[in-house]
């Protein structure tokens, strides 16, 4: 159509190096910016769907909530920075992202967030992680002021097959977490069990999302096991709290 | 004159969709919607016209032995600032169209039109040709996702039109329109309408310029 088009004539080495590597600095430089302008406020709408996560966990019917009441809500639980180990309080703290299976010798302590409401313990919400199909789940588990009853479950991040791993998502199956017991009259983790025949322990998988969902049941299981020193000094501390969890050889509260 | 034509014309005659058959990947994976598909459509157009400005500009100083891997170069660095806005500010869409927005480095349609036009136009020709394509792309996402979602789920934009029977209404909604299947037979029958309309286009079928592009 008109002059020459690129490639048409031959060209000298330096020459195209240095237009090379000018378009190269060009483009390296532009992404930079919108990256370092961008993310920012990617952490602060990240922020807000972590605390969403646990706030709907502590509370369903605010899943749909607008920002301002996620975080008014989120501000109102108690957030503490507990050790894994022995369920001590390290600090307070306010907006930590660390999972449990993070937690080492070094860095022990998980965030827990509590509703206490005149004294007494209303709820409990635990981060879990573990692993999914092709990813980790991160998911928020809140347990009743007796700490032996599921409040709720909610999926804060993972990254299964979308349509089929992701309805692990869909608020009908997580339903029906609410009100299942966690232990036997034993004291014997039961919640999820493949066999549970009692409805009170029973969680149905997904069909055509066995993986995905026996994987998030799994992990609320073995936090179960992950959270007993947790879950024993709430007890001790708030007594009001009707049963405890079976206690484990080692560690018999004081 | 022919900055109009350059404008009109992929958007029905030259449509980079169902005449040239690029970008079919995407369009059949982010169809399922309105909303999504809505986002892809302008992130696909908003890749497009930077593209083909940014490579027209470059016409005459780049380097025909090394060209290819430029415009990917810049293709692929348009894309990563578009997919970190999308993050930013509509982060529930963003994860809806998961790898797709990145993707777009790998349409055809935005290297097709970089090495068949913007490298032989002007700038104001090339953000014509982009704008056509974009929309002429534009056009074809958004008809099949349209259909899509009406007869998949019963309503557009998840407002919903038809009362489905799970809803308690009188709706019995295809669930085949909700798996990526239903979007090749959509595209299949949007490709044998247009073709059919403009019958031209069979006889003419080796369109010089845009053919041979996948």
């Amino acid at each position: 159509m008109n002059m020459p088009v690129a490639g048409s004539q031959p060209e000298s080495l330096p020459k195209t190096l240095a237009i090379t590597v000018l378009i190269a600095a060009c483009c390296a430089t532009m992404v930079t910016a919108a990256v370092l302008t961008l993310r920012p406020m990617q952490a602060a709408y990240a922020a807000i769907e972590r605390n969403r996560a646990i706030v709907a966990a502590s509370n369903p019917a605010l899943a749909e909530a607008g920002d301002s009441a996620i975080v008014t809500a989120y501000l109102a639980l108690q957030r503490h920075l507990v050790d894994l180990r022995t369920g001590a309080d390290i600090d307070d703290v306010d907006t930590v992202e660390r999972w449990p299976s993070e937690a080492d010798a070094s860095r022990p302590g998980v965030p827990v967030y509590l509703r206490v409401r005149d004294g007494k313990l209303d709820c409990v919400v635990l981060p879990l992680d573990g692993k999914g199909m092709w990813s980790t789940l991160y998911a928020y588990l809140a347990l009743e002021g007796d700490l032996a009853t599921v409040r709720a479950l909610s999926i804060y991040r993972h990254e299964e097959t979308p349509g089929i791993g992701d309805r692990i998502q869909d608020p009908a199956w997580l339903a029906q977490w609410h009100g299942r017991r966690l232990y036997d009259s034993e004291g014997n983790v039961r919640l999820g069990e493949a066999d549970a025949v009692d409805a009170d322990f029973y969680i149905d998988t997904i069909t055509g999302a066995t993986v995905t969902s026996s994987a998030a049941i799994r992990m609320v299981r073995a936090s179960l096991d992950t959270y007993q020193p947790i879950l024993q000094s709430l007890a001790t501390r708030f007594p009001t709290s009707r049963s405890t969890p079976k206690e484990t050889a080692g560690a018999t509260p004081p | 004159m022919t900055l109009r034509r350059h404008l009109l014309d992929p958007i029905l005659h030259e449509n980079p969709v169902t005449v040239q058959i690029l970008g079919l990947c995407s369009a059949l994976a982010v169809s399922r919607t309105l909303e999504p598909a809505l986002i892809m459509a302008a992130a696909v157009t908003a890749v497009l016209v930077y593209s083909n400005l940014v490579i027209s500009l470059l016409r005459h100083v780049l380097p025909g032995s090394v060209r290819l891997i430029l415009e990917m170069t810049i293709i692929a660095s348009g894309v990563i600032v578009v997919d970190e806005v999308l993050k930013t500010y509509a982060p529930a869409i963003a994860e809806t169209l998961t790898v797709f927005v990145g993707l777009i480095i790998t349409n055809c349609i935005v290297l097709g039109r970089a090495e068949s036009f913007a490298l032989r136009n002007g700038p104001l020709h090339s953000i014509a040709d982009a704008v056509g394509n974009g929309i002429g792309y534009s056009l074809i996402l958004l008809t099949v996702a349209a259909i899509r979602e009406l007869v998949g789920t019963g309503s557009l934009f998840g407002v919903t039109l038809l009362p489905t029977l799970d809803a308690g209404g009188w709706y019995r909604p295809n669930h085949l329109m909700l798996y990526a299947p239903s979007a090749f037979f959509l595209i299949g029958f949007l490709i044998w309408g247009l073709r059919a309309l403009a019958a031209r286009h069979v006889a003419t079928a080796s369109t010089p310029v845009t053919r041979g592009q996948r």
